[in-house]
């Protein structure tokens, strides 16, 4: 589903380049929970990054199910924002202005969903997140693991095939951790979707299938 | 998703209350201004668009080429209207008005009124539609107005009814044929009641005569003729009928117009004769209007940096929210909408209070500005203006909203969602709008230092001559001059607070008969050309009006009727000693060597005979002769009661002239009506700059807290390592005011070089000088020091952990 080919990464800094990936090769695929694990600084965010086509290798190819990503142009990349990508980030950057409910349905407003399927759908996640008491209030209102329970549900609600998670529990206590890793594992095995993160913490990545580590810019 | 934006826009806009609240406002102020101005100029221009023949009609003018100056009239005689639609091809109909004020009586309801004597064609070239009854004059009928119809019959039909009318001193009985509905506001032809023009008290003895110029003329043309058409045969016309008043002029040199003839007939389009200077009913000029439409545009350009200026620097908190939007799928142009968006919603916010500033302003606003115009708010409800407003509406929503979205939404997703949202950029486009605002603001404040200096030089300088004392009397055409200044000199002879009485050819600035008139002989002395202004005056005209003698004397009583003796000034004298006359006193010419030799009785010293706008020419002043009848009579008056004397001056010449209009005023109103543009000019300047700097200053206000928003953590953390209050309030306005410094140096040498432009129109103008730039400078650094200081200070008082906490 996804393969990187000699992916490099470098910013130009002053007269030279500051490498952060190099020659990165790897393969995930479909159903797979893979945790990319390193200290910090190694380049793991900017290979997630990479992988959810924020941000463009300096080098080398990326095919995101079979299709060159180099060669997309930006409205099949908004496309694929749309229906294929999910992201759930530390920070779980949800909109203040808007509503739990509200955020949720975002996603299906760009897919121009109609109107009485958008609202199932909403409806169908609250209540399995157990959210359908708190749909009308405001991410403030909320704890933080319950806001990235909002993040998740808001990353899942477009069906899509690749979760990308930044740190997902980095500002989370131990016992939300917890409870939004198993999310994730369930996410993987029940709904089949294919869940890429990055983790500081082995307990997380223990959740997943695979790990790759990665340091000072290499795949070790 | 149009809810779900619409919901974001009011969620956004109620968060950031302060900040909203200062778009809307400041919107709101621009938008009301706009609107007033823009009313203003659509009434205006509107004058007599509802007549509905309106493209066939024109009123007639006509224009004497004489050698030194052009005339223009647009009141004719009464045999012209006739042979012109007789012998003048292409014209279909044609309609003499006369005015006259007469008083209507109806059983014990008695009012005077504005009547109109016309032709029967009236009603059929102009479109004043019936209320009631019928439209038809006949010679015994008189239509009158609806609200004449409410005053005088109250609730009964008016129709069939008597009314009496007196216009000289007889009472004449007509029937009213029917009622007409009220002339519109923006109609440049009034009345309250219109009756035959054959029934005017002076038809008779007028009919014939082509001298008497007193009615207004109106034509209709065929379709296909062009006015130029009428003004090429005009010229025949004028040369047939008026073939004594072209030889003359033709003798005296006059030139010839663009059709090869001395006396010009003209036509002025129905939608200009509001605006022609050819017209009696000229009642605006363009330029000022234009000018409003500057303003109107100006101020909505200003309100709209703010609206850009705060959607900027709210971007850095939206911008989460637009790159969280990106990563779910949104389109650019779907950011770039709903962003857009949310600037219209503020608009219409805006407009809607601007329209209910607009509307409780109105009245106030047109007694200051334009005392005569009556304003109606309907106006704004026209379609016309309605869709001018929501097009520059969505204009201005989608410069102000567009390029803001367009930023953002063209901001890399990875840097917003890292929490860095490039600041540097828009803060220099933040800071040059911020710049732009205050280089306004300063140009404006300058402008109106340096007008109002002018304006009170002007006012204060001295013009040579007295204009506080001396009462200026426009004489009627129709009036012997000679015989009117003998009777007014009898009548006044024994009163103590009339020091002397006198007469002259020429006013002083412009009377309440709204005439002016120069005339410039050019002859040859020793084969050199000699140009003086050539005034006719009487005995005393030198004592009336305080002039002072350098040499010689003023026209003595005792030498009889002295006509070749001349006054001149200084000026003229210099111009004299050029050519070798080294004593003036005494000197005897020939004009051009041949003619009657004329003498030089005495120079006065240089004073202002016309506007500061005009250097001090040579001036010759000669006696009046028997043929010379003189326009004005000047009264002295004894300082102490100055209206107790006009009230003795006036009484005296309703005696000597009875029936005639009484149009005196002091020269001191006359010499400052000729400035009545300038102070129009001023009002405007001042309310602008005032307005521009509330705008800006709103602007700024918001920028600040926004901006003070933005290094809460900063100012803490210099808190904890001990800065004082003062210092950070310091830190934070000293960024502001750099942009304000920045904004005056770009602002000076621009006031400046406009400044000395516009003065150069006056031949009497202050210096500009650099003193008038440092206030303008400090006063801007002032308000805007103030308008920061308030969010500064705030700052500075802010509890350093609350602000850290919040990090």
């Amino acid at each position: 589903m996804i393969q990187l080919r000699n992916i490099s990464k470098h910013y130009p800094v002053g007269f030279g380049k500051h490498e952060i990936l190099k020659n990165v090769d790897m393969v995930i695929h479909e159903g797979e929970f893979v945790s990319i694990m390193g200290p910090s600084g190694s380049g793991k965010s900017t290979l997630l990054h990479i992988l959810g086509l924020l941000e463009e290798p300096s080098e080398g190819e990326y095919l995101f199910q079979g299709e060159l990503v180099h060669k997309m142009n930006d409205k099949k990349r908004t496309q694929l924002h749309r229906g294929a990508i999910g992201f759930v980030f530390q920070a779980y950057h949800l909109i203040d202005e808007l509503t739990v409910y509200e955020n949720i349905e975002t996603p299906l407003l760009y897919k121009n969903m109609p109107s009485s399927e958008r609202k199932s759908r909403v409806a169908d996640i609250l209540d399995r997140f157990n959210m359908v008491a708190k749909k009308d209030l405001f991410p403030n209102q909320l704890s933080g693991g319950q806001q990235q329970l909002v993040g998740i549900a808001r990353a899942i609600v477009a069906e899509p095939s690749v979760i990308f998670a930044d740190e997902p529990t980095g500002n989370l206590h131990s016992d939300q951790a917890k409870s939004i890793m198993e999310l994730f594992a369930e996410l993987n095995k029940k709904d089949g979707i294919t869940i890429v993160q990055v983790t500081h913490s082995d307990v997380n990545a223990g959740y997943g299938n695979r790990v790759v580590e990665i340091m000072d810019g290499r795949i070790k | 998703m149009f809810r779900n934006y619409l919901k974001i826009a009011w969620r956004n806009i109620w968060k950031a209350k302060q900040v909203s609240a200062v778009n809307i406002a400041g919107l709101a102020v621009a938008i009301a201004a706009a609107l007033l101005l823009c009313i203003t100029v659509y009434r205006e221009f509107s004058f007599n668009d509802f007549h509905e023949k309106k493209d066939a009609l024109y009123q007639v003018y006509r224009e004497e080429f004489h050698a030194d100056r052009t005339e223009s009239h647009s009141n004719m005689s009464y045999p012209m209207g006739p042979a012109m639609k007789a012998e003048l091809p292409g014209i279909k109909e044609l309609v003499r008005l006369a005015n006259g004020s007469a008083v209507m009586k109806v059983g014990e309801t008695s009012q005077s009124i504005g009547l109109r004597y016309v032709d029967s064609s009236f009603l059929s070239l102009f479109t004043f539609p019936v209320a009631a009854g019928s439209g038809t004059l006949n010679m015994n009928t008189a239509l009158i107005s609806e609200k004449m119809a409410g005053i005088f019959f109250k609730d009964a039909d008016p129709v069939g009814k008597t009314v009496l009318l007196r216009s000289r001193s007889e009472w004449k009985s007509y029937i009213v044929g029917g009622v007409m509905k009220d002339a519109p506001d923006n109609s440049s032809i009034r009345f309250d009641a219109l009756v035959r023009l054959e029934t005017h008290p002076g038809y008779l003895a007028d009919r014939e005569e082509w001298g008497n110029f007193s009615l207004e003329t109106f034509v209709q043309l065929n379709p296909g003729v062009h006015p130029e058409d009428i003004e090429r045969r005009g010229m025949a016309f004028m040369g047939k009928h008026y073939e004594e008043d072209v030889q003359r002029m033709k003798v005296a040199g006059a030139r010839k117009d663009k059709f090869g003839g001395v006396l010009h007939l003209g036509l002025i389009p129905l939608g200009e004769i509001h605006f022609s200077q050819h017209s009696n009913l000229q009642n605006a000029k363009k330029p000022i209007l234009y000018m409003l439409l500057f303003i109107a545009g100006f101020l909505l350009f200003i309100a709209s940096i703010n609206f850009l200026n705060l959607t900027l620097a709210r971007a850095f908190t939206r911008a989460k929210e637009v790159g969280m939007r990106k990563t779910l799928g949104a389109a650019t142009g779907q950011l770039v909408l709903q962003l857009c968006g949310e600037a219209l919603v503020l608009f219409l916010i805006s407009l809607a209070l601007g329209l209910a500033i607009t509307y409780f302003v109105l009245p106030y606003y047109s007694a200051l500005f334009f005392s005569e115009a009556k304003y109606a708010f309907g106006i704004l409800l026209k379609p016309k203006f309605l869709a001018g407003i929501f097009a520059a509406l969505l204009l201005i929503s989608l410069l102000a909203g567009g390029y803001p979205a367009w930023a953002l939404s063209r901001t890399h997703i990875l840097l917003v969602l890292k929490g860095r949202v490039s600041a540097g950029k828009t803060n220099y486009f933040r800071n040059s709008l911020i710049v732009t605002q205050f280089v306004f603001s300063c140009l404006l404040i300058c402008g109106t230092i340096v007008a109002w200096q002018q304006m009170s030089y002007l006012h204060n300088r001295p013009l040579g001559f007295n204009t506080h004392e001396v009462v200026s009397i426009p004489v009627s055409k129709d009036v012997n001059g000679h015989q009117l200044l003998a009777r007014l000199r009898t009548e006044l002879a024994g009163q103590p607070d009339i020091l002397s009485v006198t007469a002259s050819g020429n006013n002083f600035g412009r009377g309440k008969d709204g005439a002016q008139s120069t005339s410039i002989i050019n002859f040859q002395l020793f084969d050199k050309d000699v140009n003086s202004h050539w005034q006719s005056v009487d005995f005393d005209y030198v004592k009336t009006m305080d002039l002072q003698l350098v040499a010689g004397k003023d026209f003595d009583r005792s030498m009889g009727l002295d006509s070749l003796g001349l006054v001149i000034n200084e000026k003229m004298a210099k111009q004299l000693a050029s050519l070798g006359v080294k004593d003036p006193v005494g000197y005897r010419f020939r004009m051009d060597g041949e003619g009657p030799e004329y003498h030089i009785n005495g120079v006065v010293k240089d004073y202002n005979f016309k506007s500061l706008h005009e250097e001090i020419a040579p001036l010759t002043m000669y006696l009046n002769r028997p043929e010379d009848l003189p326009a004005y009579i000047f009264v002295k008056t004894k300082p102490g009661n100055l209206p107790a004397s006009m009230e003795k001056i006036e009484a005296a010449y309703k005696k000597v002239s009875p029936g005639q209009l009484f149009l005196a005023s002091f020269v001191n109103e006359n010499t400052e009506r000729q400035y009545k543009f300038e102070a129009t000019l001023m009002k405007i300047f001042v309310s602008g700059a005032v307005l521009t700097i509330i705008i800006s200053c709103m602007g700024l206000f918001a920028i600040a807290m926004l901006a003070i928003g933005r290094r809460t953590k900063e100012i803490g953390i210099r808190k904890v390592l001990g800065a004082s209050a003062a210092g950070i309030a310091g830190l934070i306005a000293v960024d502001f005011l750099k942009l304000v410094l920045i904004a005056i140096l770009i602002a000076t040498p621009v006031a400046w070089y406009v400044m000395a432009e516009w003065l150069k129109g006056y031949a009497y103008r202050i210096d500009i000088s650099w003193w008038i730039f440092a206030l303008a400078g400090l006063l801007a650094v002032l308000i805007a020091a103030a308008t920061v200081s308030f969010q500064s200070i705030r700052a500075a008082l802010m509890n350093p952990v609350k602000s850290l906490r919040s990090e």
